[in-house]
């Protein structure tokens, strides 16, 4: 028993089972139904991986403890419980691999052991009548059932077949293992274990690859197609959930979009990938409902806003948390536009102008000039008093901006009608159309919106995209990096940083206008600080500087929270799990921009070695990629030098 | 060329630089020696921009070029006063720094941290000539072009930095402390291809604590203590002068 509690393996069952039977006890499995234990045995699963991951490289961090053949003393003093320098000396080959892979198998059992310990204590107490009820409230057989994988019935006759605990223990025991297998699998460059050398060898081979590139580039058009399935009237694949399944089919499918791009060679292949998906993507509107739509609608109204913040955080390195400003300003310039008679004011300046107005002054598309404009405006009006700070200072003015603007739609009563808000926005019409002639039958009123979101966002990542390669986003980076070298290479400070501001707010009066119409009556209520931090968080998440990395941001961030409304009031624990988890895996993204994963990287060198899976296939490719272009351009230049 | 009239530099209410003038004239090395905390990086500090003058004047005199004409756009007018002027500003009049500690921007590839040395630079056939230049002379930045900054070593670094203050094509380059933290043979290679940009015809202020490697180097030497300048001279002069070995040549 000892040795065991030692290499920590039963320790980290424990901790999982605690975790779970805490589930259990407040009632999820009931709530998931029959897809409890494969979803638990996941939870499981990424626990122990994230565990085993960090066991491995303290593994190898034992190198560094030992100062490798110097003999020189580490910087990092052995902690107390880790194997001592002497013991780990140089790991035996094949050694570290088997170990994990033990642990994980150990662990994966005792959780599946206690599992199915207290499946039975909990099936046979309500099988045969005691009641625990009172004592253990969510211990009903509807729970119980679903964690064993039986009908409540069962429970309730006490007619469980054995082999379901067995069935348990191997769910648990099967999570063990792919955990274990997936940590050594990313460690094994740095091990050179035996088995998994083999292992690694076969996936490294070149069929494997292409094998693996080919599916991830079929995968979003498989499940694109699937979900037009679906559609189809009468066809149901997953009864009372179709509509939350096929909301998170399209979350993955348009993710995976973007994995696909990047498996895609650059390049007319490419391309070819692009516009596919494009048009896969834009036939989303028609084929979804309108709650699907609306969800993405607004996953899409938050893309924009993402890779507007983007530009003021990631690109020039000022973090702004009042941007919800802008997105506000964008939506209260639109809605006065459009919505004249909603605002007191605004409807007596007009009677008094001789216009009237009950109708629009502007359309959705003539009105976006003059909302980007006025948050452009806004943009730099908060830009200049706050050019002179710096990190936290910087935050704390523009969170406080962003406050002031919430309170003046709040309580400019006559302009802005205050709390009772602007009602009755009008939709973006099409050529002159008014929405409601088009949208009624091919395209829900959502859906429209879905397909203004999804264009406008290709708009400005376009935009984006090009602002990070080009003189203004070199500029703005070099000023991230050191103000007053930049500046002493010929970057005008203020003019750059302002820039910065206004063609983030600009994005944000976009996606704010749009919202407007979105939501038809907007409150100043909707504008509040969580907008903000929204935003920030999904760049985070999504990798801050990596346009595509924002899109998945804001998919997980803004769509994931609707697809699990079924476990209502956990599910923001279990999404918070999933952020906790996902900052741990990928503490620079999702789909971390080149330069940013440059930073983390190279902080991480200080804690352990630099960690061989950040650099996967796909972003190999793309650095080779780059070098061959680098190269290519080069060679140009070469030519041109010699050719006059 | 670069003239420094009694200049007074303070941080705060600490008096940094307590009345420097000097000289710099067209195609020479000038070294400024002097121990930690004598006020060199200051003075380039000051003479760049970043640093406020608060009395004094820094001027950069008329017809002082470069070699080649003056790329599009910028004026090479007469005497100007550089310490009225902003550091980006002072950029693009053409005074280059290549900072203390080298600063190179980590993120950006070799490749971009070069772009942005030619940021106040719109004339693509002069850059491209530059680019060559700078390659010429540090054939390694050209294999690590697309390698971020960061990764590259120190020495790599340090010419990073230099062929970055190049990339400006300036009329002067104000060199601060190239060999900090360099092994010996990479400070006697970076001192040869100073001096080899200097016989192409750049005007060079060079900041070091290597007082023996600037002084070979140079034409003309000024020495500094705790803002004040002690000595100044002929380079060889101030290798002889026995003050000056005794404080700074360790001899």
């Amino acid at each position: 028993m000892l040795p065991i509690l030692a290499n920590g393996a039963f320790r980290n069952g424990l901790i999982v089972f605690a975790f779970l039977g805490y589930l259990i006890l407040i009632g999820i499995p009931g709530r998931l139904g029959g897809s409890a234990l494969p979803i638990l045995a996941l939870v499981a699963a990424l626990f122990f991986w994230v565990r085993l991951r960090r066991d491995l490289s303290d593994i190898e961090g034992s190198f560094l403890r030992t100062g490798g053949a110097t003999g020189k003393p580490g910087w990092r003093i052995g902690e107390p419980g880790h194997t001592s320098p002497q013991e780990a000396g140089t790991p035996l080959p094949g050694r570290e691999g088997t170990l994990a892979i033990r642990k994980g198998l150990l662990a994966g059992i005792t959780t599946g052991l206690l599992i199915a310990v207290v499946s039975f204590a909990f099936a046979s107490a309500i099988g045969s009548g005691t009641s625990i009820q009172p004592v253990l409230d969510k211990v009903v057989p509807v729970n119980v059932a679903a964690l064993i994988g039986v009908s409540p019935g069962q429970i309730s006759n006490d007619e469980v077949p054995p082999l379901r605990y067995l069935l348990q223990v191997l769910f648990f025991t099967a999570a063990g293992l792919i955990a274990a297998l997936a940590a050594v699998a990313a460690r094994v460059h740095g091990l050179q274990t035996t088995a998994v050398a083999r292992l690694s060898t076969y996936l490294d081979s070149q069929l494997f690859r292409k094998a693996a590139r080919f599916a991830g580039i079929l995968l979003p058009f498989l499940l694109l197609a699937f979900i037009a399935w679906l559609g189809i009237p009468g066809v149901t694949a997953f009864g009372s959930n179709e509509g939350t399944v096929r909301l998170l089919l399209t979350l993955i499918a348009t993710g995976s979009g973007l994995f696909a791009l990047r498996l895609a060679h650059p390049g007319r292949e490419q391309k070819t990938v692009a516009l596919l998906l494009a048009l896969g993507v834009l036939t989303l509107p028609f084929i979804l409902d309108q709650f699907q739509n609306s969800v993405m609608g607004l996953v899409f109204i938050f893309v924009m806003m993402g890779l507007g913040l983007n530009i003021v955080v990631g690109y020039a390195g000022l973090l702004d948390l009042g941007y919800v400003a802008f997105f506000a300003i964008g939506a209260y310039t639109y809605a006065f536009l459009s919505a004249p008679f909603s605002s007191p004011y605004i409807s007596d300046l007009l009677t008094f102008l001789g216009i009237s107005p009950a109708n629009p002054l502007l359309g959705y598309w003539t009105a976006l000039p003059v909302a980007m404009l006025t948050a452009a405006i806004g943009g730099i009006l908060l830009g200049i008093p706050v050019l002179r700070l710096r990190g936290d200072y910087l935050a704390i003015v523009t969170l406080g901006f962003g406050e002031i603007i919430r309170l003046f739609m709040l309580n400019l009563g006559e302009l802005t009608n205050g709390p009772r808000g602007i009602l009755e926005i009008s939709q973006p019409g099409l050529f002159g159309l008014a929405p409601q002639s088009f949208s009624s039958g091919l395209l829900s009123s959502q859906g429209w919106i879905f397909l203004v979101a999804l264009v406008s966002s290709a708009v400005v990542a376009f935009v984006a995209i090009r602002l990070n390669d080009s003189r203004l986003g070199r500029a703005w980076f070099a000023m991230q990096e050191d103000e007053d070298v930049a500046e002493a290479t010929g970057v005008h400070l203020v003019r750059t940083k302002l820039l910065a501001f206004a063609i983030g707010a600009t994005f944000a009066g976009m996606a704010g206008q749009l919202y407007a119409s979105r939501q038809i009556n907007i409150f100043p209520e909707n504008f509040s600080l969580f907008v903000s931090i929204d935003a920030l968080a999904l760049i985070i998440v999504g990798g801050i500087g990596s346009p595509a990395g924002i899109v998945l941001g804001a998919l997980a961030l803004k769509g994931l929270p609707e697809v699990l409304r079924g476990v209502d009031e956990y599910r923001i624990v279990a999404f918070a799990a999933l952020l906790v988890i996902m900052m741990i895996v990928r503490p620079a993204g999702i789909l971390p921009s080149a330069r940013r994963r440059i930073q983390v990287s190279s902080t991480e060198d200080q804690i352990s070695t630099p960690g061989e899976e950040d650099l996967d296939e796909e972003e190999l490719d793309e650095v080779t990629g780059r070098r061959a272009q680098a190269a290519s351009a080069n060679r140009e230049a070469a030519r041109g030098q010699e050719g006059p | 060329m670069l003239i420094l009239d009694s200049v007074h530099t303070y941080y705060g209410h600490i008096h940094a630089l307590k009345g420097i003038s000097l000289t710099v004239n067209q195609g020479e090395i000038v070294t400024l020696i002097g121990s930690n905390g004598a006020g060199k990086t200051t003075t380039l500090n000051t003479i760049s921009g970043v640093l406020p003058a608060r009395a004094g004047a820094i001027y950069l005199q008329e017809n002082a070029r470069s070699q080649g004409p003056a790329p599009p756009g910028r004026d090479y007018g007469s005497d100007i006063r550089l310490d009225r002027l902003h550091a980006h500003q002072v950029a693009r009049l053409g005074v280059s720094q290549s900072p203390e500690g080298r600063k190179i921007f980590a993120r950006l590839s070799v490749q971009e941290n070069l772009a942005m040395g030619a940021f106040a630079r719109a004339d693509a056939d002069g850059i491209r000539q530059d680019l060559e230049r700078v390659f010429q002379l540090f054939p390694r930045l050209q294999e690590r072009l697309s390698q971020p900054g960061g990764t590259l070593s120190g020495g790599e670094q340090q010419m990073l930095a230099i062929g970055r203050a190049l990339m400006s094509r300036p009329r002067i380059l104000l060199l601060d402390e190239p060999s900090m933290g360099l092994a010996p043979i990479l400070v006697q290679q970076i001192f040869q291809i100073i001096r080899e940009i200097n016989d192409q015809g750049m005007t060079i202020l060079l900041v070091e604590q290597n007082a023996q490697a600037a002084l070979h180097i140079a034409n003309r030497g000024y020495v500094l203590e705790t803002g004040n300048i002690v000595l100044s001279g002929n380079a060889q002069e101030l290798l002889a002068n026995p003050q000056v070995a005794e404080a700074y040549l360790g001899i």
